[in-house]
């Protein structure tokens, strides 16, 4: 077949000579950044609060930063969520931050919003040098220990600006036994890497606290009958329950079958997978448990009340006639710190778009720098953690949001004061 | 006589069409070699070139034609299932699965253990087949409503349990960090801002799956898979042995999935369970239907297009419609706001209409093989109430139609309650 | 064929009737007492005790811990009953189809699911009724309510489906109705999933959770038996129809043999029509129960729901009413044990591995034999 070998000879020179590529070596002039978040189902309800905070604080930046202008347009907003699954998909992640890696204007990523998305997608941005900045990652295998070495073998790409999981559990177990003064809990994880996380070090804090865990459970995103579980919870009599995870993956399910168990008037504590927004945004914890959320409390990884908050919220309030929620402040702390990497890596004046995406990532992660974002002063570590390591408790105000139900600020604990 | 001079009309008299056909049907592996090195070329350099370029830049192009690769791969193994032996298979993402797996247990930090990528495409493939027949054989005295139930659970089964047992899977979370292929000469390194090598790497392999399936069909055992699907009993009753045959027939099913699996793992470097829930099954089925069952190229091109719709068209029917600033409807009570609309959400609606419409108008698929056509066309010979029992001609196709109760799966026509009926 | 006299078929039925509620009640009683023990044999596992050691103290070890399991146990076994009645309307519809026209009916899922979004839409859409209601008539004329409101919609639903698409593939080789059936249900789920949002949706719970029966140390849902009684009403008034009316008779004709059927005088058409009308009334009825239970609804709840009521009617016996309702507890209960040991992640895989044993080893089902009649 003479022929053929021919034509496959041809071919394969000509895949070889397609697979040189071009890439434009002009100085920078336009950048965009990026956004990754799972805008479906509950999430969303999570997600639209850090949005309108970006854009709020890019806004305000006056679309500029370092001599360049600065964009985010629609398509650079990404959803890694699966209208199947009503939920976060690390895959789908991992194939956004693909099509973000290989666009050379994309100086920055903000994003994502859960910490198993994240594990997909900082393997990749790490091996193009691309900043991301996180406004609500709070799993601690993202940064700490051996499971973030594996997933970087470039120079730290990530920074954070929640504290983590091995802060935000125990700053919830010791509310329940301190102030709650519960001695007896039952923790129902959704098996999936934030929830099982938070959910871990929750127990292992509240032992050491001197409380006792009746039993630890785990149901995946996929279950649909909680009842018989919460009937097997109730048998057990815990003062208080915990659930690991975030409304997507079953937050108010758990909460609906343990009200018609009767454990409704026990403390239902979550992390911040549960606190996204009042009982009027659609899909949130709030809106789906209704008025059985009335022994609700849920923490957040980053600070609840802070100098700027009363300013921030006029802003954002101004800008988008709603009440500012969940990690809205942290959406607008990320564009800042993006803003200002951007701003001092210009300084440099580098000669192409791949030059200044590795000053922007640089100047990111320079754990000298302190920055000065909207939720206080924060400077990073080399793993990309922040220095500021409050959590702040909420509990559930009825009156809040026009009757249909609010998180209200209780109070925060700050883990550097210790 | 060379290939050449048999194209240069030495066929006396034939169009050109009949011409490449003919060359075609004679020097298959040849064809598909050919055939691939064009389709290979175009994918190399399409994505340089307007249109192409204006939508993405080339790399997106390159992993979308890499990940669609995948889907031809396996809408190709479902098609030997489905189409050639008639076992509806609802449950095929579950050997996509293992295929995953077996490379995520070979090649990650969590395992430990770093084995180079082609030869662990072989083994993945054949642990795959060897699930095929285990998988398979509970199947085979089930007919074709059953075995699909019981396919669909085990579709459902395998990510379960690779779901629940998380001290040896991670569970939810998935394996991560898996390590991607060795660099290859004249091919490049894998990375994810340069998936040009696994696409290369993917022609190859369906280039090879293809030749390997054609030789397949068009060998005994490709005809006892068409005698099986016709008329299980009459296949029984000629010799064929059913056991082997339908045992085969999943196993070369799995293990082209196998292959698809490995070679997704090493791309995404990430492995769950939620990649392989009932939807890809549904998806790989969809594909299988569109594209026509029975026929490799069909089936391969319909997957190709249907997964480049999917993934990049409906996204880009988003950036169209926002360009376009179409202003929201307000009719009084009826609020339509098109902007609204992520058409990327709709692929399930209208897979689900495609597969209904093609299966009442053309269940033949789009390019369809034309003894499956003839087949599939038969029942809407019979006119008026299923109480007529036409004579039944096998001579004559499609002239007067067949039994009501034979179907083409099995000669069984008997509910399973009747006693003494074994499945 | 020898006519029995009025009287005799009466004592037949009753005798019948006896027999299955004392096996009911026999197969509940045992039901409850293997949990209980088993119950104390988890407690003995985890606190330590050796597998053997587990075993014999769940089997002599009845003082005042063990009765807190019974307790426990006799609540699960309540939570079995109303999550069993769920399915068994469920697979009656799946069972039904499949007797008339041998086609898995893939779409009779999301028609459970599309039944309890509607009961959403009428008690907290149209009516605004988002909490309990502790008023008797007034709650039981809005479950009523929202039964003739989801019922009937459900079930045109299904006829419209079958008119349209099931229809013309009736004489069509299996694989196309089949394949069929699995794009109505990704259509259904879909369709939903654009008009609801892929998020849960909360249901008006308006059946009060706190209305309990203290009995033996444990707090007896109310709404459990409610759902029990319901369905329980609902099964009877079917076999009821299809024993003894008119088109019943048809439908159990068809079933035996399409063609004689017809033959006899039977319009196909109407009659399966109108097993699709019922099967979908029923599914209406499972998923308005599930609303006042569960509390949530989502887009893809008819899938998994669905497929646990499908493995339910092939366990029972597909094509066999009693069949379907045997199967359908059964599984209840299978799930029921699972969550309650603390392992309902485990849930599905044992109901699949049911469905595996149950093809292999006697694809007709547990009545498929027994019973002549497959209607």
């Amino acid at each position: 077949m003479k022929f053929a070998k021919l034509a496959v000879v041809g071919a394969a020179l000509t895949l070889v000579v397609g697979a040189c590529g071009s890439s434009t070596a002009a100085a920078p002039t336009a950048i965009k950044i990026a956004i990754e978040l799972p805008l479906q189902g509950s999430d969303k309800a999570a997600s639209d609060p850090i949005i309108k905070g970006i854009r709020l604080a890019l806004k305000q930046a006056g679309g500029a930063a370092g001599g360049y202008t600065i964009t985010i347009p629609d398509s650079a907003i990404f959803d890694d969520a699966l209208a199947s699954t009503g939920a976060h998909d690390p895959q789908t992640g991992a194939n956004n931050m693909t099509k973000i890696v290989s666009d050379e204007q994309y100086m920055a990523v903000i994003g994502p919003l859960n910490s198993g998305v994240a594990k997909a997608q900082i393997p990749i941005s790490n091996a193009s040098g691309l900043l991301q900045c996180s406004p609500a990652n709070t799993n601690t295998d993202l940064t700490k220990g051996a499971p973030a070495a594996a997933i970087r073998t470039k120079p730290n790409n990530y920074v954070r600006v929640v504290t983590t999981d091995d802060i935000q559990g125990p700053a919830a177990a010791l509310y329940i036994y301190n102030t709650l003064k519960k001695t007896s809990v039952y923790i129902i994880d959704d098996t999936q890497t934030f929830g099982k996380g938070v959910a871990d070090s929750f127990e292992a804090a509240f032992k050491a606290a001197g409380g006792t865990v009746v039993k630890h459970d785990a149901a995946p995103q996929t279950t649909q009958d909680y009842v018989s579980i919460m009937t097997a919870a109730k048998a057990l009599n815990p003062q208080a329950i915990y659930f690991g995870g975030v409304t997507a993956s079953g937050g108010a399910r758990i909460l609906l079958a343990a009200a018609q168990v009767g454990l409704g008037s026990i403390p239902f504590v979550g992390p911040d997978g549960i606190n996204d927004g009042s009982g009027a945004t659609a899909n949130s914890f709030l809106n789906l448990a209704g008025a059985k959320a009335a022994n609700s409390f849920s923490t957040l990884a980053g600070p609840g009340t802070f100098d700027g908050k009363a300013k921030f919220d006029a802003d954002y309030k101004a800008e988008y006639g709603i009440d500012s929620t969940g990690y809205a402040g942290q959406g607008f702390a990320c564009a800042q710190i993006v803003l200002d990497a951007i701003g001092r890596a210009g300084a440099g004046k580098p000669a192409s778009y791949a030059a200044l995406k590795e000053a922007v990532r640089a100047a990111a992660t320079d754990t000298g720098h302190t920055y000065k974002t909207i939720v206080g002063d924060v400077t990073f570590d080399k793993n990309g953690d922040t220095s500021q390591l409050i959590v702040s408790i909420y509990s559930f105000d009825p009156a809040g949001a026009s009757g249909k139900g609010d998180w209200k600020f209780e109070s925060q604990l700050d883990a550097a004061k210790k | 006589m060379s290939a050449l001079a048999a194209i240069r009309g030495q066929r006396g008299g034939m169009s050109p069409r009949a011409q490449i056909r003919d060359f075609a049907d004679q020097h298959r592996s040849a064809t598909i070699l050919i055939s691939m090195s064009i389709v290979g070329v175009l994918m190399s350099l399409l994505p340089q070139v307007w249109p192409l370029a204006g939508v993405q830049n080339k790399e997106p192009w390159f992993d979308a034609f890499a990940n669609a690769g995948i889907y031809v791969l396996l809408a190709m193994g479902l098609n030997v299932v489905i189409g050639l032996t008639g076992l509806l298979d609802l449950g095929y993402a579950a050997f996509f699965a293992i295929g995953s797996y077996a490379y995520a247990y070979s090649n990650s930090p969590f395992s430990g253990v770093d084995l180079p990528f082609l030869p662990m495409l072989v083994v993945g493939a054949a642990i795959a087949a060897v699930f095929g027949i285990a998988l398979g054989a509970p199947t085979l005295r089930l007919r074709g409503d059953y075995l699909a139930i019981m396919t669909l659970g085990f579709g459902e089964i395998v990510p379960i349990v690779f779901l629940n047992l998380d001290t040896w899977t991670q569970g939810t979370n998935g394996i991560s960090g898996i390590f991607r292929p060795e660099p290859l000469p004249l091919i490049g390194e894998f990375t994810a801002v340069t998936p040009y090598a696994y696409m290369v790497v993917m022609l190859f392999i369906v280039t090879i799956a293809m030749a390997l399936l054609y030789r397949l069909q068009d060998s005994r055992v490709g005809r006892a898979w068409n005698a099986i699907r016709e008329d299980e009993l009459a296949a029984a009753a000629n010799g064929i042995n059913t056991v082997t045959t339908k045992l085969l027939a999943f196993a070369l099913g799995a293990t082209t999935a196998g292959l698809a699996g490995v070679f997704s793992a090493s791309k995404l470097t990430i492995v769950g369970p939620d990649q392989f829930y009932f939807q890809v099954s549904f998806t790989i089925l969809a594909m299988v239907i569109l594209g026509g069952m029975g026929n490799i190229w069909g089936v391969a091109a319909g997957a190709f297009v249907v997964y480049l719709l999917q993934s990049v068209l409906l996204k880009q029917l988003n950036s169209f419609k926002e360009a376009l600033h179409l202003p929201a409807l307000d009719l009084g009570p009826v609020h339509f706001d098109i902007n609204a609309i992520n058409f990327t959400d709709y692929s399930f609606l209208l897979f689900g209409f495609a597969l209904v419409l093609m299966m009442l108008f053309r269940p033949e698929g789009l390019f369809p093989s034309q003894r499956r056509r003839r087949e599939l066309h038969i029942g809407e010979e019979l006119a008026g109430p299923a109480d007529i029992v036409p004579v039944e001609d096998p001579g004559i196709v499609g002239a007067l139609g067949e039994t009501p109760g034979a179907e083409e799966l099995t000669g069984e026509d008997a509910g399973p309650g009747a006693p003494g009926h074994d499945r | 064929m020898t006519a029995t006299s009025p009287a005799v078929a009466a004592s037949n039925s009753l005798t019948r009737g006896l027999r299955v509620i004392g096996l009911a009640v026999g197969a509940i009683l045992i039901y409850l007492l293997v949990l209980w023990r088993a119950l104390e044999f988890a407690s003995e596992l985890t606190a330590g005790n050796t597998m053997q050691g587990s075993l014999i103290a769940a089997l002599t070890r009845f003082d005042d811990v063990g009765n807190a399991y019974l307790a426990q146990a006799l609540q699960q076994t309540v939570n079995a009953l109303s999550i069993g009645a769920i399915y068994a309307l469920i697979a009656l519809g799946y069972t039904m189809v499949y007797g008339i026209i041998e086609l898995i009916n893939f779409a009779h899922g999301d028609i459970f699911m599309i039944g309890a979004m509607l009961a959403v839409v009428f008690l907290g859409g149209l009516l605004h009724q988002q909490e309990a209601v502790n008023n008797i008539p007034i709650l039981i004329a809005l479950i009523l309510g929202a039964l003739v409101f989801a019922m009937p919609i459900v079930g045109l639903i299904n006829v419209f489906i079958e008119r349209t698409v099931y229809r013309p593939l009736r004489n069509a080789p299996r694989l196309a109705p089949l394949i069929t059936a699995v794009g109505v249900s990704f259509i259904l789920q879909n369709i939903v999933l654009t008009i609801a949002g892929s998020g849960d949706r909360a249901s008006p719970q308006i059946f009060p959770l706190d209305a309990q029966i203290p009995f033996g140390g444990a707090e007896i849902s109310i709404l459990s038996i409610f759902i029990f009684a319901l369905s329980l009403g609902l099964m009877l008034g079917l076999q009821n129809f299809v024993g003894r009316s008119r088109m019943g008779r048809a439908m159990r004709a068809t079933a035996q043999d399409q063609s004689a059927a017809s033959l006899m005088g039977v319009d196909l058409n109407q009659t399966i029509a109108l097993t699709f009308l019922l099967g979908g009334m029923l599914a209406g009825a499972a998923g308005v129960a599930w609303g006042l239970r569960f509390g949530f609804v989502r887009f893809d709840l008819g899938f998994n729901s669905g497929l646990k009521a499908f493995t339910a009617a092939v366990l029972g016996g597909i094509g066999n009413i009693s069949g379907a309702v045997l199967g359908g507890f059964i599984i209840g209960f299978i799930e029921n044990f699972a969550s309650s040991l603390g392992f309902s992640r485990w849930s599905e895989f044992l109901v699949f591995m049911v469905l595996t044993f149950v093809l292999i080893f006697k694809p007709s089902g547990i009545l498929g034999q027994l019973t002549g009649d497959r209607a």
